[in-house]
């Protein structure tokens, strides 16, 4: 095992709807272990403060503090309805 | 000129204007359907014999300019359920008829022998027409035939060969902006209800139409204002939001993830190829070839979450392609491709069927071997079935139970014989109690807990947690009020969040009626629907165990989270206190 393997998660980010204006579809990011919500929000330069919703894994109503696991599947939407 | 029932009277062939009763005057809506229904038909009755009733109302506010107000509720005994239904449809027809002063049309009796009739409604008065030319067609060249002969101005309601053959999944089928037939009071068979009449086509011409009377000018204008703003602020709302920029499909890819969104006739949650269908990549479809998006099914909408659809190239548009419809039509039958679930809806709307029954009848199909899971153009060949009359699509016409039973299936996603939306229930569960609970049959606009499970609107709540009578309850009282304003239910997402939004709604009710209702009043007036239809169901003989999902979400575990329906019999007859 590579030392970065313990230091490093590997998450898989999707991004949906209009927000696909600003970050990409799909991308696999590694990020170093603790990192949370707030952390890939950074990484694609998207402001704290907009309006989302979040599932990590299919569980939606996620926090901007959740903590992130390898493997993860954060799944980023827009606020969004309909039906 | 004060508001009036015109009563149709299908077995004399006689249509009469009536006062509409002082105690109707505060009913609009789902509201006066299900009233009407409730007090004028045996809930005993056949429902495609001359007993049954079949009521069409506008909101209350319908026909002002108040926002997003073009609402149409129809209603009647339903052959699909058996019990009361309510089905509810944005069209500028709902428009017409409450400029008209017309609170409600009923349509009772029935035509002895095989003519079908057109009922042209004026301002005046009615006139009666032969319209067998237009039976067994397609309502797409009907619907451009009936504009040439009326005149593009007026508003259509028709059913088409699905109603003809009394198939319990065809819907009342009425025109879009574009006068294409993609506007559907689709749910519970009353399609077959009117034309079991007789009754074909509806014309409304609104010519010297007054106006809907105002009370109260200075409440309504201030409560337009309100509403108006709540919409055009609210995220999800708002023009360039995400339901106005992708429409309702912008659903597949949350709900997919979610792992909710049913595939092969709910057999899993989740699957990768969804994307493929999703409100996204519709969007650049549409955009690619010159269709329509954003779109409104019915003038003054703010939200305009419609479109419409084409073939490539931007040929032979279809209408709107919605989310349930293009979940049914496509994952739930192992479908991914947009032009195959286009066709498959044009087909529905063509034939005039509810594409949500006629997703869940396929899905099952499917299951049951008439085609493999995945084969759209096999499926399209399955709806010709109907068109033809032969005896499978008579089987199919009637929806999933009926199909299921004839081909053995098991796995049948109904409730009180009606198919499933595009959530599934153990993935979701909230969504579940109120598919199980409300008077409808599996009906997800009853009370919509997606909005609060998945979206964190109106709040938020854990989509695994089995305790929802109380959500599920709330969301069925407040859409039950909802439907009988004339409002869309979409408003629901922006009301729920913005106080000021609800009370512009109650605003413009006071501004029509005259009264002064408060907030407050809401969830009485929307618990007295319920109860109404829940009286009309038990005398048609539902009880609470009728309030239940199918076995097999008790004990199938649906991938990706092996989740199974676990809220107990007890939390369901929470939701009404039984």
């Amino acid at each position: 095992m590579k030392m970065d393997d313990k230091k490093n998660i590997t998450v898989n980010v999707k991004f949906f709807a209009n927000l696909r204006d600003i970050a990409p579809p799909k991308k696999i990011v590694t990020l170093p272990i603790g990192s949370t919500v707030s952390t890939i929000l950074d990484l694609f330069t998207i402001s704290i403060e907009t309006k989302l919703i979040i599932l990590i894994n299919g569980s939606p109503h996620q926090k901007r503090e959740t903590l992130i696991k390898d493997g993860d599947i954060v799944a980023i939407f827009p606020p969004l309805a309909g039906g | 000129m004060s508001k009036r029932i015109l009563r149709v009277n299908m077995t004399k062939l006689e249509a009469k204007f009536e006062d509409l009763p002082a105690d109707f005057v505060a009913l609009g809506g789902r509201a006066l359907t299900s009233t009407i229904v409730a007090k004028e038909v045996d809930p005993l009755c056949h429902p495609l014999g001359a007993n049954n009733k079949l009521v069409f109302a506008p909101g209350l506010v319908t026909g002002t300019k108040a926002p997003t107000s073009g609402r149409l509720s129809v209603g009647g005994k339903s052959p699909l359920t058996g019990g009361i239904k309510e089905a509810n449809v944005g069209t500028n027809f709902a428009q017409k008829l409450g400029r008209m002063r017309i609170a409600a049309v009923v349509v009772e009796g029935m035509h002895k022998g095989d003519d079908y009739y057109l009922l042209k409604i004026k301002n005046d008065g009615t006139e009666f027409m032969k319209a067998n030319k237009w039976s067994n067609k397609g309502l797409y060249d009907t619907y451009k035939e009936l504009y040439k002969e009326f005149g593009n101005k007026v508003g259509i309601c028709g059913v088409g060969i699905a109603a003809e053959i009394s198939g319990a999944a065809s819907g009342v089928c009425f025109n879009d902006p574009e006068g294409l037939p993609s506007r559907y009071a689709g749910r519970g068979g009353l399609g077959a209800v009117m034309a079991s009449k007789g009754l074909k086509f509806i014309i409304v011409d609104e010519t010297g139409a007054p106006g809907v009377e105002i009370l109260n000018e200075e409440a309504f204008n201030m409560g337009v204002k309100k509403l108006w703003n709540a919409l055009t602020t609210h995220d999800v709302t708002k023009p360039g939001g995400a339901l106005n920029s992708f429409g309702t499909s912008v659903l597949v890819n949350i709900i997919n993830e979610a792992g909710g969104l049913p595939q092969r006739n709910f057999s899993s949650g989740q699957d990768d190829r969804s994307e493929k269908v999703s409100g996204e990549v519709k969007a650049d479809e549409i955009k690619k070839r010159g269709g329509v998006r954003p779109h409104f099914c019915s003038p003054g909408c703010v939200i305009q979450c419609s479109e419409v659809w084409t073939k490539p190239g931007g040929k032979d548009p279809m209408g709107v392609l919605e989310y349930e419809s293009l979940w049914a039509l496509g994952p739930n039958c192992g479908i991914y491709n947009l032009d195959d679930i286009g066709e498959l809806n044009r087909a529905c709307n063509d034939l005039g069927l509810d594409t949500i029954e006629a997703g869940g009848m396929m899905g099952v199909a499917m299951e049951g071997g008439l085609a493999e899971f995945g084969d759209g153009k096999k499926a399209l060949k399955l709806i010709e079935e109907i068109k033809n009359k032969t005896p499978t699509g008579r089987i199919l016409a009637n929806g999933t139970a009926f199909t299921a039973q004839a081909l053995g299936v098991t796995r049948v996603p109904v409730v009180k014989g009606q198919s499933l939306p595009a959530y599934d229930p153990r993935a979701i569960k909230g969504i579940g109690v109120t598919y199980a609970t409300t008077p409808q049959g599996a009906d997800h606009t009853a009370g919509y807990a997606i909005a609060t499970e998945i979206m964190g609107v109106g709040g938020t709540a854990d989509p695994k947690d089995p305790k929802k009578a109380e959500l599920s309850r709330n969301l069925q009282v407040a859409t039950a009020a909802i439907d009988a304003t004339g409002y869309c239910l979409f408003i629901a997402f922006a009301i729920l969040d913005i106080p000021e939004g609800l009370e512009g709604v109650v605003d413009t009710l006071n501004g029509v009626l005259g009264t002064s209702l408060t907030v407050d009043d809401v969830p009485g007036y929307g618990m007295q629907i319920i109860n109404t239809e829940r009286e009309f169901n038990k005398a048609a003989g539902f009880t609470d165990k009728h309030d239940r999902l199918p076995e097999f979400f008790l004990k199938e575990k649906l991938a990706p989270h092996n989740e199974v329906f676990n809220v107990t019999d007890e939390e369901l007859d929470k939701v009404w206190g039984a």
